[in-house]
């Protein structure tokens, strides 16, 4: 699961960015007209408009992304409530009992978006442990805690 | 470890740079903190719901009267770098003085705007927002480790009408485009204020050596204006040299109108070091630690004729 597609099939989504798709090494991004036309010098370019993800071993969807997927029906979902999304934003995983809610069946090797409330916090996959069905954690938004603290240092 | 030359060490110290200010009609300690403050986001959510949110969470905020989006943190039980809606992009931390250009320059959607000396990228969100992700922001920064910092905000937050280089904003190649607005948060020598060891690490020469770089920015911002188009010109330095002295410079070299900078602050210096500048250097600001419980900050804004 290294592009985009392949994690949109994951989680059962059907979606389309609009604009101008360009690739950023490991980067995929998608611009408007209004930034495509402020594109001069790609050498020196470092990030433009909204990252949809990164391909490395597995697609990590950029923030954006799961932002836009969180708002529309079709894709995989479990709820969470505060404790339990803030041990999986820690890079925990979410076992089964933990979940409030599901749309999508929880079935292993599935794909979930992990929300709280109307705000998606990351996304997982479906696993069992020792006869336990969890969530295995993919991508969290603590990630940027860890890029900050990975800058800092 | 290296000495300072005796020379050097004369134009360095709390003693050389307070009674500067006191010259300047401040008598600072030099121990002035700033209060914590943090931006709403209004690309993900309202001042009312960052408000309810933090507040359940026992943080205690009260609003900026003079930002649009700017909240004080009090206190409180949770800490605002590490919460839920941090991490969801629904506010920035960013210092209340430091919110203060974009509010000056006012960037509106649709518009094409260039920030010179963008990372780690506060004020380029705080521009994404105002211009609710329509238009363009041109991003650059030489700083390549500062950039990653600029990134991860950037997505963060949902900005989404940027592109971001890596090099020397004079020397880009932005294809004949001139900008509706520029902002030049110029690198500078900081304050006092944010940096409890900035009496130790500056000298005047430095001070020197900032400003001349920052003129070099300024002269190259207004090439990339185009006419009619609006400058801001910010430093989060009290030193003259890099404030009141560089807009002396360009109002001497460069057609171009200085705009009153209204709201908070003082007026800026025109009798400063022995000099005397043209009195509209008056119409920009000072912000002094003692007065707004900010850090040093000075904001400039023209307009190219």
């Amino acid at each position: 699961m290294s592009e985009m597609k392949d994690f949109l099939t994951a989680i059962v989504a059907v979606y389309e960015p609009v604009g101008e798709r360009i690739n950023l090494n490991d980067r995929r991004f998608v611009v408007s007209p209004e930034v495509a036309a402020q594109i001069h010098d790609r050498g020196r370019m470092v990030y433009a408009g909204k990252l949809l993800g990164r391909t490395k071993r597995e697609f990590m969807p950029g923030t954006s992304l799961l932002r836009e997927l969180s708002k529309i029906e079709g894709p995989n979902k479990v709820w969470v409530d505060d404790r339990v999304g803030w041990l999986f934003v820690c890079g925990r995983d979410i076992f089964e009992e933990s979940i409030i809610r599901a749309e999508g069946i929880l079935e292993e090797g599935t794909c979930f978006l992990v929300m709280l409330g109307d705000r998606c916090l990351g996304y997982g996959r479906l696993d069992t442990q020792e006869g336990k069905k969890l969530l295995k954690n993919i991508f969290d938004l603590g990630d940027f805690l860890r890029r900050e603290k990975r800058i800092i240092e | 470890m290296v000495k300072s030359p005796p020379t050097e060490k004369r134009l360095m110290g709390a003693g050389v740079f307070l009674d500067r200010y006191k010259a300047m009609g401040h008598e600072l300690r030099g121990s002035e903190r700033t209060k914590r403050a943090i931006r709403v986001n209004t690309l993900l959510a309202s001042r009312e719901e960052v408000i309810r949110k933090l507040e359940a969470r026992g943080v205690k905020l009260t609003g900026i009267p003079w930002l649009r989006d700017g909240l004080y943190v009090e206190g409180g039980e949770s800490s605002v770098g590490a919460s839920f809606e941090y991490l969801l992009g629904l506010y920035s931390i960013q210092e209340a003085a430091a919110q203060s250009p974009v509010e000056v320059l006012s960037p509106n959607p649709g518009e094409i705007v260039l920030d010179m000396c963008a990372a780690p990228g506060g004020k380029t969100t705080q521009m994404a927002a105002w211009m609710g992700n329509s238009g363009v922001i041109v991003a650059v920064d030489m700083r390549r480790d500062r950039l990653y910092a600029l990134e991860n905000n950037l997505e963060r937050t949902g900005s989404e009408n940027c592109v971001a280089y890596c090099t020397d904003a004079a020397r880009l190649d932005y294809g004949g485009t001139l900008f509706d607005k520029i902002l030049l948060d110029a690198p500078c020598s900081g304050n006092y204020v944010t940096d409890r060891s900035w009496f130790n690490k500056r000298n005047i020469r430095d001070v020197e050596a900032n400003a001349a770089e920052q003129r070099r920015l300024l002269g190259a911002a207004v090439g990339l204006l185009r006419p009619g188009g609006t400058l801001v010109y910010t430093t989060c330095s009290l030193e003259p040299e890099e404030d009141e002295f560089n807009i002396q410079w360009l109002l001497n070299n460069h057609d171009v109108e200085l705009v009153e900078v209204e709201g908070p602050g003082s007026p800026a210096l025109t009798e400063v070091i022995g000099k005397n500048l043209s009195n509209e250097v008056a119409r920009c600001r000072r912000f002094w630690p003692d007065e707004m419980e900010t850090q040093g900050f000075f904001v400039a804004k023209v307009v190219k004729q």
